[in-house]
């Protein structure tokens, strides 16, 4: 039985026979550690995390902790007494600078070393910041919940924002910041905002944003943008010039991986993993390091490596292994449930008798008639049957005729 | 004995895994949280297991409680 001496195994110059380090104490990190241990691992786990906080989720912070409505034990993801439950040990505020895969050993920029016989990486992203908005007053992004205090701390009612970027994390931003009256203008690169959910059911998202008062712009990129004394000023790219008090770039995230040298390609690209997300003899990924940026898809993965480290194979494991992606966005009161990889240029059916104007409905996305993906829009109650739908290659017209048969309507 | 499931409200992200899982035992209601709408029994005791095992978020728990 391993026992507390391993701890310090971990340590200097001595590697630990069984010892894993997770870099990354977020909602990858933190799943595998739970995983690790729930499959029965009883061997030494450091947790090293750059964050001086504890581990704290995510999309809270442009929806409720944003709005205000949720404080901050809605964004815990643990305790101190469940760290020490998991008979963990929780380094934080250290980040990893490098790593020696020969030596097994990282490198900190505390100075430290840390030894692993095993190591996850799980140090997810950080939002892509342009140049053009590191001068501005404010945090410029929105990843962690130092900027979500600092967004929250600079709008009031009246205030002028302006968002750039009409993903999920910048039209989630507009609704919240309009629902609490705040002057939000929204610069979008395409026609539309969630351009990935398709023409037709981005188009029912961005005129929702624009009825509740948001003033989408579309083709806008800014160029340039200068602070002045009543706030910012921005140049876009066709010559015109908008003034904001504010300005935010949400213009997607970047994986985390300068530390991994060989390990991640080149010019910022994600960690490659397998399937069981190992990259190495030993060394495994987890979240949003290996480019997936979805929640539910880093705790997939966060599952799969912990029991791929332990060698468990069972049928947890494979249903893992196969779980159909899922995401989801709230857009105001609306929730957005996605399935699947479908492509921007999929055709969308909605499901009979579902009306897509009406903000309520589902519907599956089809490529040369197979089903690629489906989107429920505050349709939760069909979740569990599309989950199935997309759990083997599936014809469209499988799934409609599914539909009328159980008598589904909006 | 017998056992009861309880879902976290405020943990459940609405993923639905559990619906899957034990579809006579989950349900989503119309604010997309999973609600509990069966009794554990011997025949579905595994699937309850199952379903406080799978979820995503950590937001079903299983008691015992004294029958
Ligand atoms: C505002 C916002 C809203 C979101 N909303 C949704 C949503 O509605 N639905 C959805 O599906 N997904 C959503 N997401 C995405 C989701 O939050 C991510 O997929 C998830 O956070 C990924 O977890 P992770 O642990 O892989 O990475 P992260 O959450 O990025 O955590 C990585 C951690 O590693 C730490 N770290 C980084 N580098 C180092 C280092 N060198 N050494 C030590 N530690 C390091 C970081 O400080 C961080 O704490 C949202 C994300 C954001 C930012």
């Amino acid at each position: 039985m391993p026992g507390a001496g391993h701890r310090h195994d971990l340590v200097g110059l001595v590697s630990g026979r069984d010892g894993v380090l997770v870099v990354g104490a977020s909602l990858a990190g933190l799943r595998t550690v739970h995983e690790l241990r729930t499959c029965g691992f009883d061997g030494a786990i450091r947790l090293l995390g750059g964050e001086q906080t504890l581990p704290y989720d995510r999309p809270p912070l442009s929806k409720g902790y944003l709005a205000g409505t949720v404080g901050t034990e809605a964004v815990q993801l643990t305790s101190e007494e469940e760290l020490r439950s998991l008979d963990v040990e929780f380094v934080r505020g250290v980040h990893a600078r490098s790593i020696d895969l020969d030596a097994r050993r990282v490198s900190c920029d505390d100075g430290t070393d840390l030894a692993f016989d095993r190591l996850v990486a799980a140090t997810g992203g950080h939002a892509v910041t342009p140049q053009w908005v590191r001068d501005l007053p404010g945090p410029g992004v929105l990843r962690t919940v130092e900027d979500a205090d600092g967004l929250r701390g600079l709008v009031r009612p009246g205030t002028r924002v302006v968002i750039v970027g009409g993903g999920f994390v910048g039209s989630e931003v507009a609704a919240t910041l309009c629902s609490a009256g705040v002057r939000v203008t929204l610069l979008v690169d395409g026609d539309v905002v969630l351009g990935r959910l398709g023409p037709r059911v981005a188009g029912v998202f961005t005129d929702l944003l624009r009825r509740r008062g948001v003033e989408v712009r579309s083709h806008a990129t800014v160029i340039d943008a200068t602070p002045d004394e009543s706030g910012v000023h921005l140049v876009l790219a066709d010559g015109t010039t908008l003034e904001g008090d504010l300005a935010l770039a949400a213009v997607g995230s970047a994986p985390t991986t300068a530390w991994l040298g060989e390990l991640a390609g080149p010019h910022a690209a994600p960690m490659t993993v397998d399937r069981h997300g190992r990259a190495h003899e030993r060394v495994w990924g987890a979240g949003d390091v290996t480019g997936t940026g979805h929640w539910a898809e880093a705790v997939r993965q966060a599952r799969v490596a912990a029991r791929s480290i332990v060698g468990r194979e069972d049928r947890t494991t494979h249903r893992l292994l196969d779980e159909v992606p899922y995401a989801w966005t709230d857009q105001f009161e609306v929730k957005v449930q996605t399935l699947g990889r479908p492509a921007a240029t999929d055709t969308f059916h909605p499901l009979p008798g579902h009306d897509v104007g009406s903000l309520c409905f589902s519907g599956v996305y089809s490529r040369a008639g197979q089903v690629t993906g489906a989107v429920m829009a505050d349709r939760p109650q069909d979740l569990a049957r599309m989950r199935r739908h997309l759990a083997a290659p599936t014809r469209v017209s499988a799934v409609l005729d599914d539909a009328v048969a159980s008598g589904e309507s909006a | 004995m017998s056992q009861q499931l309880h879902v976290d409200e405020n943990k459940c992200a609405g993923h639905a895994l559990c619906t899957v899982i034990a579809p006579d035992l989950f349900e989503m209601d119309d604010r997309g949280k999973a609600i509990v709408i069966g009794q554990v029994d011997d025949a579905n005791l595994a699937e309850a297991e199952e379903a406080v095992a799978e979820c995503p978020a950590l937001a079903i728990a299983m008691t015992s409680s004294g029958s």
